[in-house]
Order: C-alpha cells, then sequence, then structure tokens
C-alpha cells in the first residue's frame, strides 16, 4: 500500500514538487520550523495565501463542496507533511459521520469511518464531533479508547491524529476536521494556529454549501408551488424595467415557451387581449399603480388561439419609500372553465326563476324537526302566503295558522300519506291577511334520514286559485245548463198544454157565456153556470202564467221605468202586510229602464215578494232595494249570466227560514213548492226565471238556513223611462205626429230610404236621407244642432248603424237615436244598447211603431 | 136586417168555430169558414179572423192570407198573453191588424172585430 502522500493526486504539480524537495522527517517537524530560513517562511505565507484565496475563490463561485473541500485537504497535507486529512461531516440530522473528503486516504479506510455514530466511544473525531472540542490523540499505538479505531489507523501506517470540530458560527457542530499523522506526537502552536483557520474555512464552505442548498431548496419549493397552482406568475422591477414571467404565464397567454422580451411593454404587446377588456384592464393596472393601494384583484378575457378565455389576476405592488411603485408582481389563472360554470349556473337559475314565475310556482325546503326559524321562506313563497318578505318566523305553527281551518284535515290527510309513499301531494287554501283566499297546491317528495326518520320536504308550491276558479265557474255553468234545458223541456210542455187548454177553456167559457144569457136571473142553474165561468176564469189565469214561464207566449216588450211600477207594487203589499212583517224599501233607481212589459215587472216582485213574506210565518223584515248597477266584468248568476254592462238591480231579501241546500237546485222549476197543497201553485219561481230570462236578465239567489234569503233580479238597463202619460202606445188612429223636427235618416238601400222619408214627411217631419253612413256623418258634422234626431238602419257594409249613432253622439252627446234592424237578436239589442241608441225597431218598418218610437224619444230629449 | 159584412174565419178548433159562427151571426156578420191553404173566393170579405197556434212562425199563413184576401187580419192564439197595454206590439210583430188572445169573450170578440173592420 502506497502513502497516503504520495497517493494523493490531488495536489497541483508545483506544490508536489516542493513538496519533494521540502521532504522531512515528520519528528523532526519542530525542529525543521525553526530551521526554515525567512525565505522559506515567506514562501510558506505565500503558499498559504494562496492557497486561502483560491478556497475563497471556490467558495464564492460555489464549487461544489466536495470538490473545495478535498482542495482544502490538499493543501494542509502540504503544509503538514507525512500526514492525511479527512473531513468528516455531519448528516442531516445531527447523529452520524458521513465521509466528506480524505483526499490522500484509501476507500478501505474511508469505508470504514463513514457512517459512524456521533458518539465518543466509537473514536477521536465521534467525540470531538460529540463534544465540539478538539480531541488530540498523540499515538495510537498507546491509545487504549477506541482499539477499533487504532486497529485502522495503525493498519495504514498511521501513529497521531489531531481531530478538530468544524463549527458555525453560532457554534452548531458541521463535523470535524482530522489530521492523521504518519509520526506520534501533537500539534505545536503554529500547527494549532494553521489547524484553526483551516477549520475555518472549512466551516465557511460548509456554512456557504448549506446556505446555497437552502437556497436551492428554496427556489425548487418556490417553482414547484407555481407549478402546482396552475397560476402563471410575473414579476416586474420597475426600475431595470425587468420583467419575469413563468413559464405557465406564457402558456395561460397561448405564447411560445421561448418567447422573448426586455421590457414589460414588450410582453404586453404578446398579450393576446380580448380587445373590449385591454384598455380596462390596463387602466384598472394604472389606477392601482398610481394609488395607494397595494392589490388589485380583476377578471380580464384574453383570445387565445381563437378563443375567448378568462382570466383571473392577482397582482401585489411594492412600493419604495417615496410610495412609487418599485415592483408589480402577482399571479394569473385560467378561470374560463369556473366562468362558465357560473353563467350556466346562473343561466339555470335564471331559468328556474322565470319558470317559476310563468307557472306561478315556487320551488321549496321544509326541514322537519327543524328548530324556530331554522326553515327559511323565500320572498316569493312568502308571497304566495300572503306574507310580506322576511316576516315568516319558520315554525310549524305559524305555517298551519294561515292554511284554512276547513281545509286542515285534508291538508293532514295529505302528511299522511306522504309519510307512507314518500308523495306530498294536497290542496288547500291559504287566508292572506287582506281577507284575499289562494288556492295552492303542492308537490312534492318526503325525504327519509338514514334511521327511515322524515328528515325534509323539497318540492313545488303552485298558485291555482284560478283554475280553482274556473272549475268552481264550469261547474255553475253546467248545474245551470242543466237547469235550463230541464226548464226549457218543461217549458215546451206547459206551453202545448197551455194552448191546448186556451182552446178548451175558449169554449168552456164561451158557451158557459152563453147558457148564463139562457138562465134566468136568480136560478140556480144560473148560479151553477156563474161558478163555472170563474173556474174557467182561474184556469185562463193559470194557463197565462205557465204561458209567461214557458217564455212560448207573445208579450209587449216597452221601456218600463222599473221604479214606478216598484213603487205600486209595493204599495199593494204594505197594504195586505201579515203581523209582524216589516217592509223596508230602498228605491234608488231613479227613472232607469228596462225594455219588457209593466205587468211582467210586477209579476216578478210580486212573486219574490209572496215568497219572502211565507218564509217569515212568524214575522221578520222584508227588505227590497232597486238600484242602478254597472256590472263590469261577464260573470255567471244563479240563473243566466251577466255581461259587463248597465243594469237595474232589484233584491227581495227576508229574514226567514232560508232554503235548504237539497232544494235550492228545484226551487225554480215549475210547480215546484214547499207550500200547503192548495196554497201554492208552484209557478211562482219559474214565473220570475222565465219572465226575467226573456228580458235578457239573470237572477242571483243567497240562503242561509235560519237567517233568511236573498233574490237579485238583473234587468238591462235601457235609457231613461219616459213620461208617466206616455208609456202607453198611442192608439193607431191617434199616431204622434212631428212639428218639421229634422230626422236624419240612413239605410243602404234607396228603396227603404225612400220609404221612411215619405213615411216621415206624412207625420210632419222633415226627414233628409242618407244611403251611406259616412254621407251622413259628414252631413251630421257640418250642422249638428240642424237634426234633431237619427233613424239609421243597422246592418249596412262598412259603418254599421250602431257605430255610426256613437259617432254621432260623440259629437253631439244627447241627440235621439233609433236603431232599425232586421233581426232583434241579443247581440244586436247589446250592440244597440252600447251604442246608447234610445229604442232599436224591428224591420219591416210600421209607420205605427216608428211614429210612436220617435214621438217618445223627441219627448226625452226635450 | 142586412149584413153588415162578410168575416172569413179559419180556426181549427171546432168548438170555438161554433161559438165565433154564433157571436158572429148574432152580431149580424156573415161568417165564411176556410182551410188555411184554401181561399174562400165567393165573396169579398171585409175582416179575415185566423188562429194563429204558434205565433213564433206564423209568419207564412199571415203573408198567404193577405195575399188572398188584401183585407184586415185579427189574429186569435191560445198562445199570446194579457198585457195592461194591449197587443198592439204583438199585432205589428205579426204585421195583422190586431190580435187577440184565447179565450176571449163575447164583448172582447165583437170589440175587436169592430176596431178591425172600421180601421180598414
Amino acid at each position: 500500500m502506497s502513502s497516503p502522500a504520495r497517493s494523493s493526486g490531488r495536489s497541483l504539480p508545483g506544490e508536489r514538487r516542493r513538496q519533494h524537495a521540502e521532504r522531512e522527517p515528520v519528528n523532526d517537524q519542530i525542529g525543521s520550523y525553526r530551521r526554515r530560513t525567512d525565505l522559506e517562511e515567506r514562501k510558506r505565507t505565500e503558499t498559504l495565501l494562496a492557497a486561502e484565496k483560491r478556497l475563497l475563490e471556490m467558495i464564492a463561485k460555489g464549487s461544489p463542496l466536495k470538490q473545495t473541500l478535498n482542495a482544502l485537504c490538499g493543501f494542509v497535507e502540504e503544509i503538514f507533511r507525512d500526514s492525511s486529512v479527512s473531513i468528516l461531516l455531519l448528516d442531516a440530522r445531527g447523529e452520524r459521520l458521513r465521509h466528506g473528503a480524505a483526499p490522500s486516504l484509501p476507500d478501505s479506510y474511508t469505508s470504514q469511518i463513514d457512517g459512524s455514530a456521533v458518539d465518543p466511544a466509537i473514536g477521536p473525531c465521534a467525540a470531538a464531533a460529540h463534544s465540539a472540542q478538539q480531541v488530540i490523540v498523540p499515538d495510537f499505538a498507546s491509545e487504549t479508547r477506541w482499539p477499533q479505531v487504532r486497529a485502522l489507523v495503525l493498519a495504514h501506517g498511521l501513529r497521531a491524529c489531531w481531530s478538530t470540530p468544524i463549527t458555525s458560527s453560532e457554534g452548531k457542530v458541521f463535523g470535524t476536521f482530522a489530521i492523521y499523522a504518519r509520526k506520534p506526537g501533537g500539534p505545536t502552536v503554529q500547527q494549532q494556529y494553521h489547524l484553526q483557520q483551516f477549520t475555518h474555512l472549512a466551516s465557511i464552505a460548509i456554512e456557504r454549501d448549506h446556505a446555497l442548498d437552502a437556497l436551492r431548496r428554496s427556489e425548487e419549493r418556490y417553482a414547484l408551488a407555481m407549478a402546482s397552482s396552475g397560476e402563471g406568475h410575473w414579476d416586474w422591477i420597475v426600475a431595470s424595467d425587468d420583467f419575469y414571467a413563468s413559464a405557465l404565464l406564457l402558456q395561460i397567454f397561448g405564447l411560445s415557451p421561448d418567447s422573448t422580451f426586455s421590457s414589460r411593454a414588450q410582453f404586453l404587446e404578446l398579450v393576446p387581449f380580448h380587445p373590449d377588456d385591454r384598455s380596462k384592464w390596463e387602466a384598472a393596472v394604472q389606477a392601482l399603480l398610481a394609488g395607494p393601494n397595494a392589490r388589485l384583484e380583476t377578471e380580464m378575457r384574453i383570445v387565445r388561439n381563437g378563443e375567448t378565455r378568462w382570466l383571473h389576476m392577482t397582482g401585489l405592488c411594492v412600493r419604495d419609500e417615496g410610495g412609487a411603485p418599485a415592483r408589480w408582481a402577482g399571479s394569473v389563472s385560467d378561470v374560463t372553465e369556473r366562468k362558465h360554470a357560473e353563467e350556466e349556473l346562473r343561466a339555470r337559475q335564471q331559468m328556474l326563476d322565470l319558470a317559476q314565475k310563468a307557472a306561478r310556482a315556487v320551488a321549496f325546503e321544509w326541514r322537519i324537526g327543524a328548530g324556530d326559524g331554522q326553515n327559511r321562506w323565500s320572498p316569493d313563497l312568502e308571497a304566495m302566503y300572503g306574507l310580506a318578505p322576511g316576516s315568516y318566523d319558520g315554525t310549524y305553527g305559524a305555517w298551519k295558522r294561515l292554511v284554512h281551518p276547513d281545509d286542515w284535515p285534508a291538508v293532514r290527510a295529505a302528511i299522511e300519506r306522504a309519510r307512507q309513499t314518500g308523495d306530498v301531494a294536497a290542496e288547500y287554501r291559504v287566508l292572506h291577511k287582506d281577507g284575499a283566499i289562494r288556492w295552492l297546491q303542492v308537490k312534492g317528495r318526503l325525504l327519509f334520514d338514514s334511521e327511515g326518520q322524515p328528515a325534509q320536504i323539497v318540492g313545488f308550491m303552485l298558485d291555482v286559485t284560478e283554475r280553482r276558479i274556473a272549475e268552481e265557474e264550469l261547474r255553475t255553468m253546467e248545474a245551470q245548463l242543466r237547469l235550463a234545458q230541464r226548464l226549457e223541456a218543461m217549458g215546451t210542455l206547459a206551453g202545448g198544454v197551455a194552448h191546448d187548454f186556451n182552446n178548451l177553456l175558449g169554449a168552456i167559457l164561451g158557451y158557459g157565456e152563453m147558457a148564463l144569457g139562457e138562465a134566468p136571473a136568480g136560478s140556480r142553474l144560473r148560479r151553477d153556470i156563474e161558478n163555472i165561468i170563474v173556474a174557467g176564469e182561474r184556469g185562463r189565469a193559470l194557463v197565462d202564467r205557465i204561458l209567461a214561464f214557458s217564455r212560448s207566449g207573445v208579450g209587449e216588450r216597452v221601456a218600463v221605468e222599473v221604479q214606478k211600477i216598484v213603487r205600486e207594487t209595493l204599495k199593494l203589499v204594505a197594504a195586505k202586510l201579515p203581523e209582524g212583517v216589516r217592509i223596508e224599501q230602498r228605491l234608488r233607481a231613479g227613472r232607469s229602464a228596462s225594455m219588457g212589459d209593466p205587468t211582467q215587472i210586477h209579476q216578478v216582485l210580486m212573486n219574490l215578494v209572496t215568497n219572502a213574506l211565507h218564509a217569515m210565518p212568524s214575522g221578520g223584515t222584508l227588505r227590497v232595494s232597486l238600484d242602478r248597477v254597472h256590472i263590469e266584468s261577464q260573470r255567471a248568476a244563479t240563473m243566466g249570466s251577466l255581461l259587463a254592462a248597465e243594469y237595474v238591480v232589484l233584491k227581495v231579501a227576508d229574514s226567514g227560514t232560508g232554503i235548504p241546500a237539497e232544494i235550492r237546485e228545484r226551487i225554480f222549476d215549475p210547480f215546484f213548492t214547499t207550500k200547503e197543497v192548495g196554497v201554492g201553485t208552484g209557478l211562482g219561481l219559474s214565473l220570475v226565471h222565465g219572465i226575467v230570462t226573456g228580458l235578457g236578465g239573470a237572477i242571483d239567489m243567497a240562503s242561509t238556513l235560519g237567517t233568511g234569503s236573498a233574490f237579485t233580479v238583473y234587468l238591462p238597463r235601457f235609457g231613461q223611462a219616459v213620461g208617466a202619460d206616455k208609456a202607453r202606445m198611442p192608439a193607431p188612429s191617434r199616431m204622434s205626429r212631428g212639428n218639421r223636427q229634422r230626422i236624419l235618416v240612413i239605410d243602404d238601400e234607396t228603396p227603404l230610404v225612400d220609404l221612411v222619408t215619405g213615411a216621415l214627411a206624412r207625420l210632419g217631419y222633415t226627414p233628409v236621407g242618407f244611403t251611406s253612413s259616412p254621407a251622413a256623418l259628414v252631413a251630421f258634422s257640418a250642422d249638428p244642432q240642424g237634426f234633431d234626431a237619427v233613424v239609421t238602419d243597422e246592418s249596412m257594409p262598412g259603418t254599421s248603424g250602431s257605430e255610426l249613432i256613437r259617432e254621432i253622439r260623440k259629437i253631439r252627446p244627447h241627440i235621439p237615436a233609433l236603431l232599425v234592424s232586421g233581426y232583434l237578436g241579443a247581440a244586436v239589442t247589446q250592440r244597440a244598447r252600447e251604442a246608447g241608441a234610445d229604442d232599436v225597431l224591428k224591420k219591416p218598418l210600421s209607420t205605427q211603431e216608428l211614429a210612436a218610437s220617435l214621438a217618445r224619444v223627441l219627448q226625452v230629449s226635450r | 136586417m142586412s149584413l153588415k159584412g162578410w168575416i172569413v174565419v179559419v180556426e181549427p178548433d171546432d168548438l170555438i168555430r161554433q161559438l165565433i159562427e154564433r157571436w158572429l151571426g148574432e152580431a149580424g156578420y156573415g161568417v165564411l169558414f176556410a182551410a188555411k191553404t184554401d181561399a174562400v173566393t165567393a165573396v169579398v170579405p171585409s175582416l179575415v179572423i185566423a188562429d194563429v197556434s204558434d205565433p213564433s212562425c206564423a209568419g207564412a199563413t199571415i203573408e198567404d192570407l193577405r195575399a188572398a184576401y188584401r183585407v184586415p187580419i185579427l189574429a186569435l192564439s191560445a198562445r199570446f198573453r194579457r198585457g195592461l197595454g194591449g197587443s198592439i206590439a204583438t199585432a205589428h210583430r205579426l204585421d195583422v191588424s190586431h190580435v187577440l188572445p184565447k179565450p176571449f169573450t163575447r164583448e172582447e170578440l165583437l170589440v175587436a172585430v169592430g176596431t178591425a173592420v172600421a180601421d180598414r
């Protein structure tokens, strides 16, 4: 085995040469030192300085630690002749010594020492590292503490060992610096000085290496953090305009990894901003850099490879002492997916909101067993229950109080069903604070927890009030239709019977009358025949009533001042009022008229009053009112239906027994009666119904058992009635004549215009005829006060008669107007009424009728 | 006693027919019975009395009678109703001179006939 000194290949060639030249015995070391000339001394000092300089260079350049330490060993070995240097380094955990550098010691040695525990019992180096004290073994031959190391050392021809701990500036042990000499002995003072110096150099190298290592790890750590965050980073040093962009940043911006830029401005040139966002973003950054804030968080779009991407940017501005930006750094992440997800979520939410609104539905959640206030309702749900937003307290009790008490049993049954099936389905009414009642439908699912206990209800609430009302109306209308059909069938039957009966009665009464003429006065025969005639007359009255309800009779239709008839009828009633019955009348219809037969209106009131009195056998209050009412919208009444129009409304109410629900449907049937046999005919209400329906009216009925009933009769209003003395039509012989009043006559057929103008001229009027409504309108507009009345045909091409009346009335609101129509259906009458026609006449027009009607409307207008 | 004039009567009910014949005859009228479709051409009557069993579709019958006789028509019907204001509106609607609801008394018949004849 070659000597450690010679085996070293690390010493520089020149130094080695010098080493050989100056070789001296080790035991003479001190003496030879002393013998050194000044020149030698200077040379040594130079060598040492050169070595130190070289080592510091290596350290400063960041040469690998092993290399630096090996060089250090080489220098030391040059100074300490006949010795080998070994540097051991403490591992990261400070438990074991690892081979650091030992350029002149063979592997057979180093491998034995490598990994020794830091234990004073192992060897001198371990002891030195453990105690942080220098350990000097002058001669291993006489050393007994470490037999293993002793054997190893001696086997390698070494005798002494001076092990010095390498410590950091803070006193932390890095390892050991050991010199193994081939000759026994300890270090001189000079040698100790050198040892300290070199150990210090080793410490610097190691410390520096540790620092570099820490820095590298730190950099790696940041690089890993940056890479794993998925964010791109930038760092701009303002003063030098040095702009750093991480690889991920380039990737996010869609830039090539080897993009180059030497300033921030150059980098920004490369960024593919979305055209709408560039200036916005730049303004935000400029504002931040100019302002006092440090942090900016913003979102912007770029167009990467033709695709719009959303980026989220967080930047931090570091300022110098004067507050000017010194550094601007931060990160950018691609949030396109999140944006899309948010967008989709928002769109779905919006769609759901719209769908809910459209369906008048609201999604809800109810947690069962939740404490007070834990069940939150959306404002929409609260609105469904008529609650102000945020006013629901979340309790079961508060919800239960909102449910209509009549519907609570059904709701409870639905809850019970849901417990079994999981399906939640119910319809119930809720009471709003303002008194409104809404129908709500719930459709949902009861969810159970892991223990099978009901946990939560999720579903929809729908407002189904309109549907409920429609269903209700449909039911009412179906019932009405059934009733109307039944009444019509009965009416047809009764009409036929009446016809035959009247013929029979005609014969009975006629022959009775003749027989009466033959019978002697005061004779029994005469009385008998008189009774036959009385019975016949009663039969005739009965048949007359049957004809009224069957509507197969032909009656009169004139404008009737309803209030006058009602007042007269009530006078009759008051005269024969049963004891204990009080009458309250409130007639406020003024002179409102209805088309009909005064007798019929009298009959309607008489029958209603008779029934009302009958319902109050032990007295009570009879209330009769008459009003003018404007119906706002079309609706069904108990009998018939109401249009949006003006009505004269007659109401007869009693405080009597009320009508049992089970017979309410039948009270309008002919011959249905609750009165004792012989007291009533059972024709009263069917007569009322027949008359009212025949006049285009309707009837509402309300009744509460024990409280009373009210019948409300709606008669279409038809202008104002004329003076009482004019109510009857004049006899043909006393046909009303005009007094040169100018009458505008319009009909699209010339012969009919001629006919009417001719008739009017003969009646003493001054007619002006037109065959087109626009021409008539022009003439009228030219001189509105030049005409006294208008007579127009309804059915004309272009402007119809009712339209013409409306136009003329716009110019002169109160001018009398008559409408003539070939057909007098409900639709025409309705149109005429809406247009404001004072009367409607049927074609073919008779002179009598025209004269009477014209005289009447002119009278009213006067 | 000379005849006041001839009256054509269209009345399907035999009892009523006999009654009208007796009452009008006693009052001085000559009475001729006719079927609806079959006009009496022997005399020129002063009046036609016709039963209208269904006033709502009597137009054609009235038309025919007017065409055949060209004299005033008094319509009878068991379906006419008695109103306060007389039956002028009904007469207009049917386009006849007068109407008379059944059953009627002798007096009612004679007044109606007298008025109708006088109106001619």
